[in-house]
């Protein structure tokens, strides 16, 4: 059954139908993703069957983000840009229907192609992900994600990772 | 009044008509006497200019500090080091995104 991923687009993506696990994961599709992505805050990308094409199966969000460092020990610091800020991309959210068990990992590997394929024009060097609970922690762990600082729902994965899946010989 | 209009990229329909809305909060009356003294001295010409303004500048705080990680420094040295030399995708990523090839358009 192929699939498709599209910008949410409210003329056609019907988003009253769509129903998560997560109360707040369905309202932020039904009430403020259209808002966020009017004001640049956050960009939201729908999956649906090339069938059914109104139909949502699940969504995700992609927005700028920053990784702020420490003062570091000099060794590694040397290959890296002075300022300690550095660009990244936030998946903020990521949620699949109900009706549409396993299509988690489908959503998540959309966001890392697409991160990587904007990382190149925005200078992103990871793809962060806020994890709402546990559950959501070991799907990320499973794929690859390490621990981003010390608390303890996000995670990230450097984009040079999905380089190496998507070009492994690159 | 500071302007609350939100940025429009060039070329984007005009913006609709700024639509306003009532907050109401009831506070200590001691507490409304400091705002009052805080509005003056800070040279606003009324306490909700002065609240707006200050509402608006801790808000896109709030904002911004969920769109920034702070790292101490053994974080920092961890998260430098794996982008510097990034792990190999894992079995589960690569069977993922062989489906994810497989199955989506």
């Amino acid at each position: 059954m192929p699939y498709r991923f599209e910008p949410l687009d409210s003329a056609r993506h019907d988003r009253t139908g769509f129903c998560c696990t997560s109360a707040a994961l369905t309202a932020y599709l039904q009430k403020q993703a259209r808002k966020d992505a009017e004001r640049h805050l956050a960009a939201t990308f729908i999956m649906i069957e090339e069938a059914d094409p109104s139909r949502i199966v699940g969504y995700y969000t992609l927005s700028n983000y920053t990784v702020e460092l420490a003062e570091l020990p000099a060794e590694p610091a040397r290959r890296l840009p002075r300022y300690p800020r550095l660009p990244a991309t936030l998946l903020g959210r990521l949620a699949r229907s109900k009706d549409f068990p396993g299509t988690g990992q489908l959503l998540l590997m959309d966001a890392l192609a697409r991160a990587y394929a904007q990382a190149g024009g925005s200078g992103s060097l990871a793809i962060v992900a806020e994890a709402k609970d546990e559950w959501a922690l070991g799907f990320y762990h499973k794929y690859g994600f390490q621990q981003l600082g010390a608390e303890g729902n996000r995670v990230f994965l450097p984009m040079k990772v999905i380089g190496r899946l998507i070009a492994p010989s690159g | 009044m500071p302007n609350l209009a939100r940025k429009l990229p060039a070329g984007a329909a005009p913006a609709r008509k700024r639509s306003t809305t009532r907050l109401e909060a009831r506070i200590p009356s001691a507490l409304k006497e400091i705002i009052e003294e805080a509005s003056k001295l800070t040279g606003h010409s009324s306490v909700t200019s002065y609240i707006v303004q200050t509402l608006q500048e801790s808000a896109s705080r709030a904002v911004q500090e969920s769109r920034l990680s702070r790292l101490a420094a053994a974080e920092s040295a961890d998260f430098v080091q794996a982008l510097l030399t990034p792990a190999a995708p894992t079995q589960a990523l690569q069977s993922a995104f062989a489906r994810y090839r497989d199955q989506v358009r």
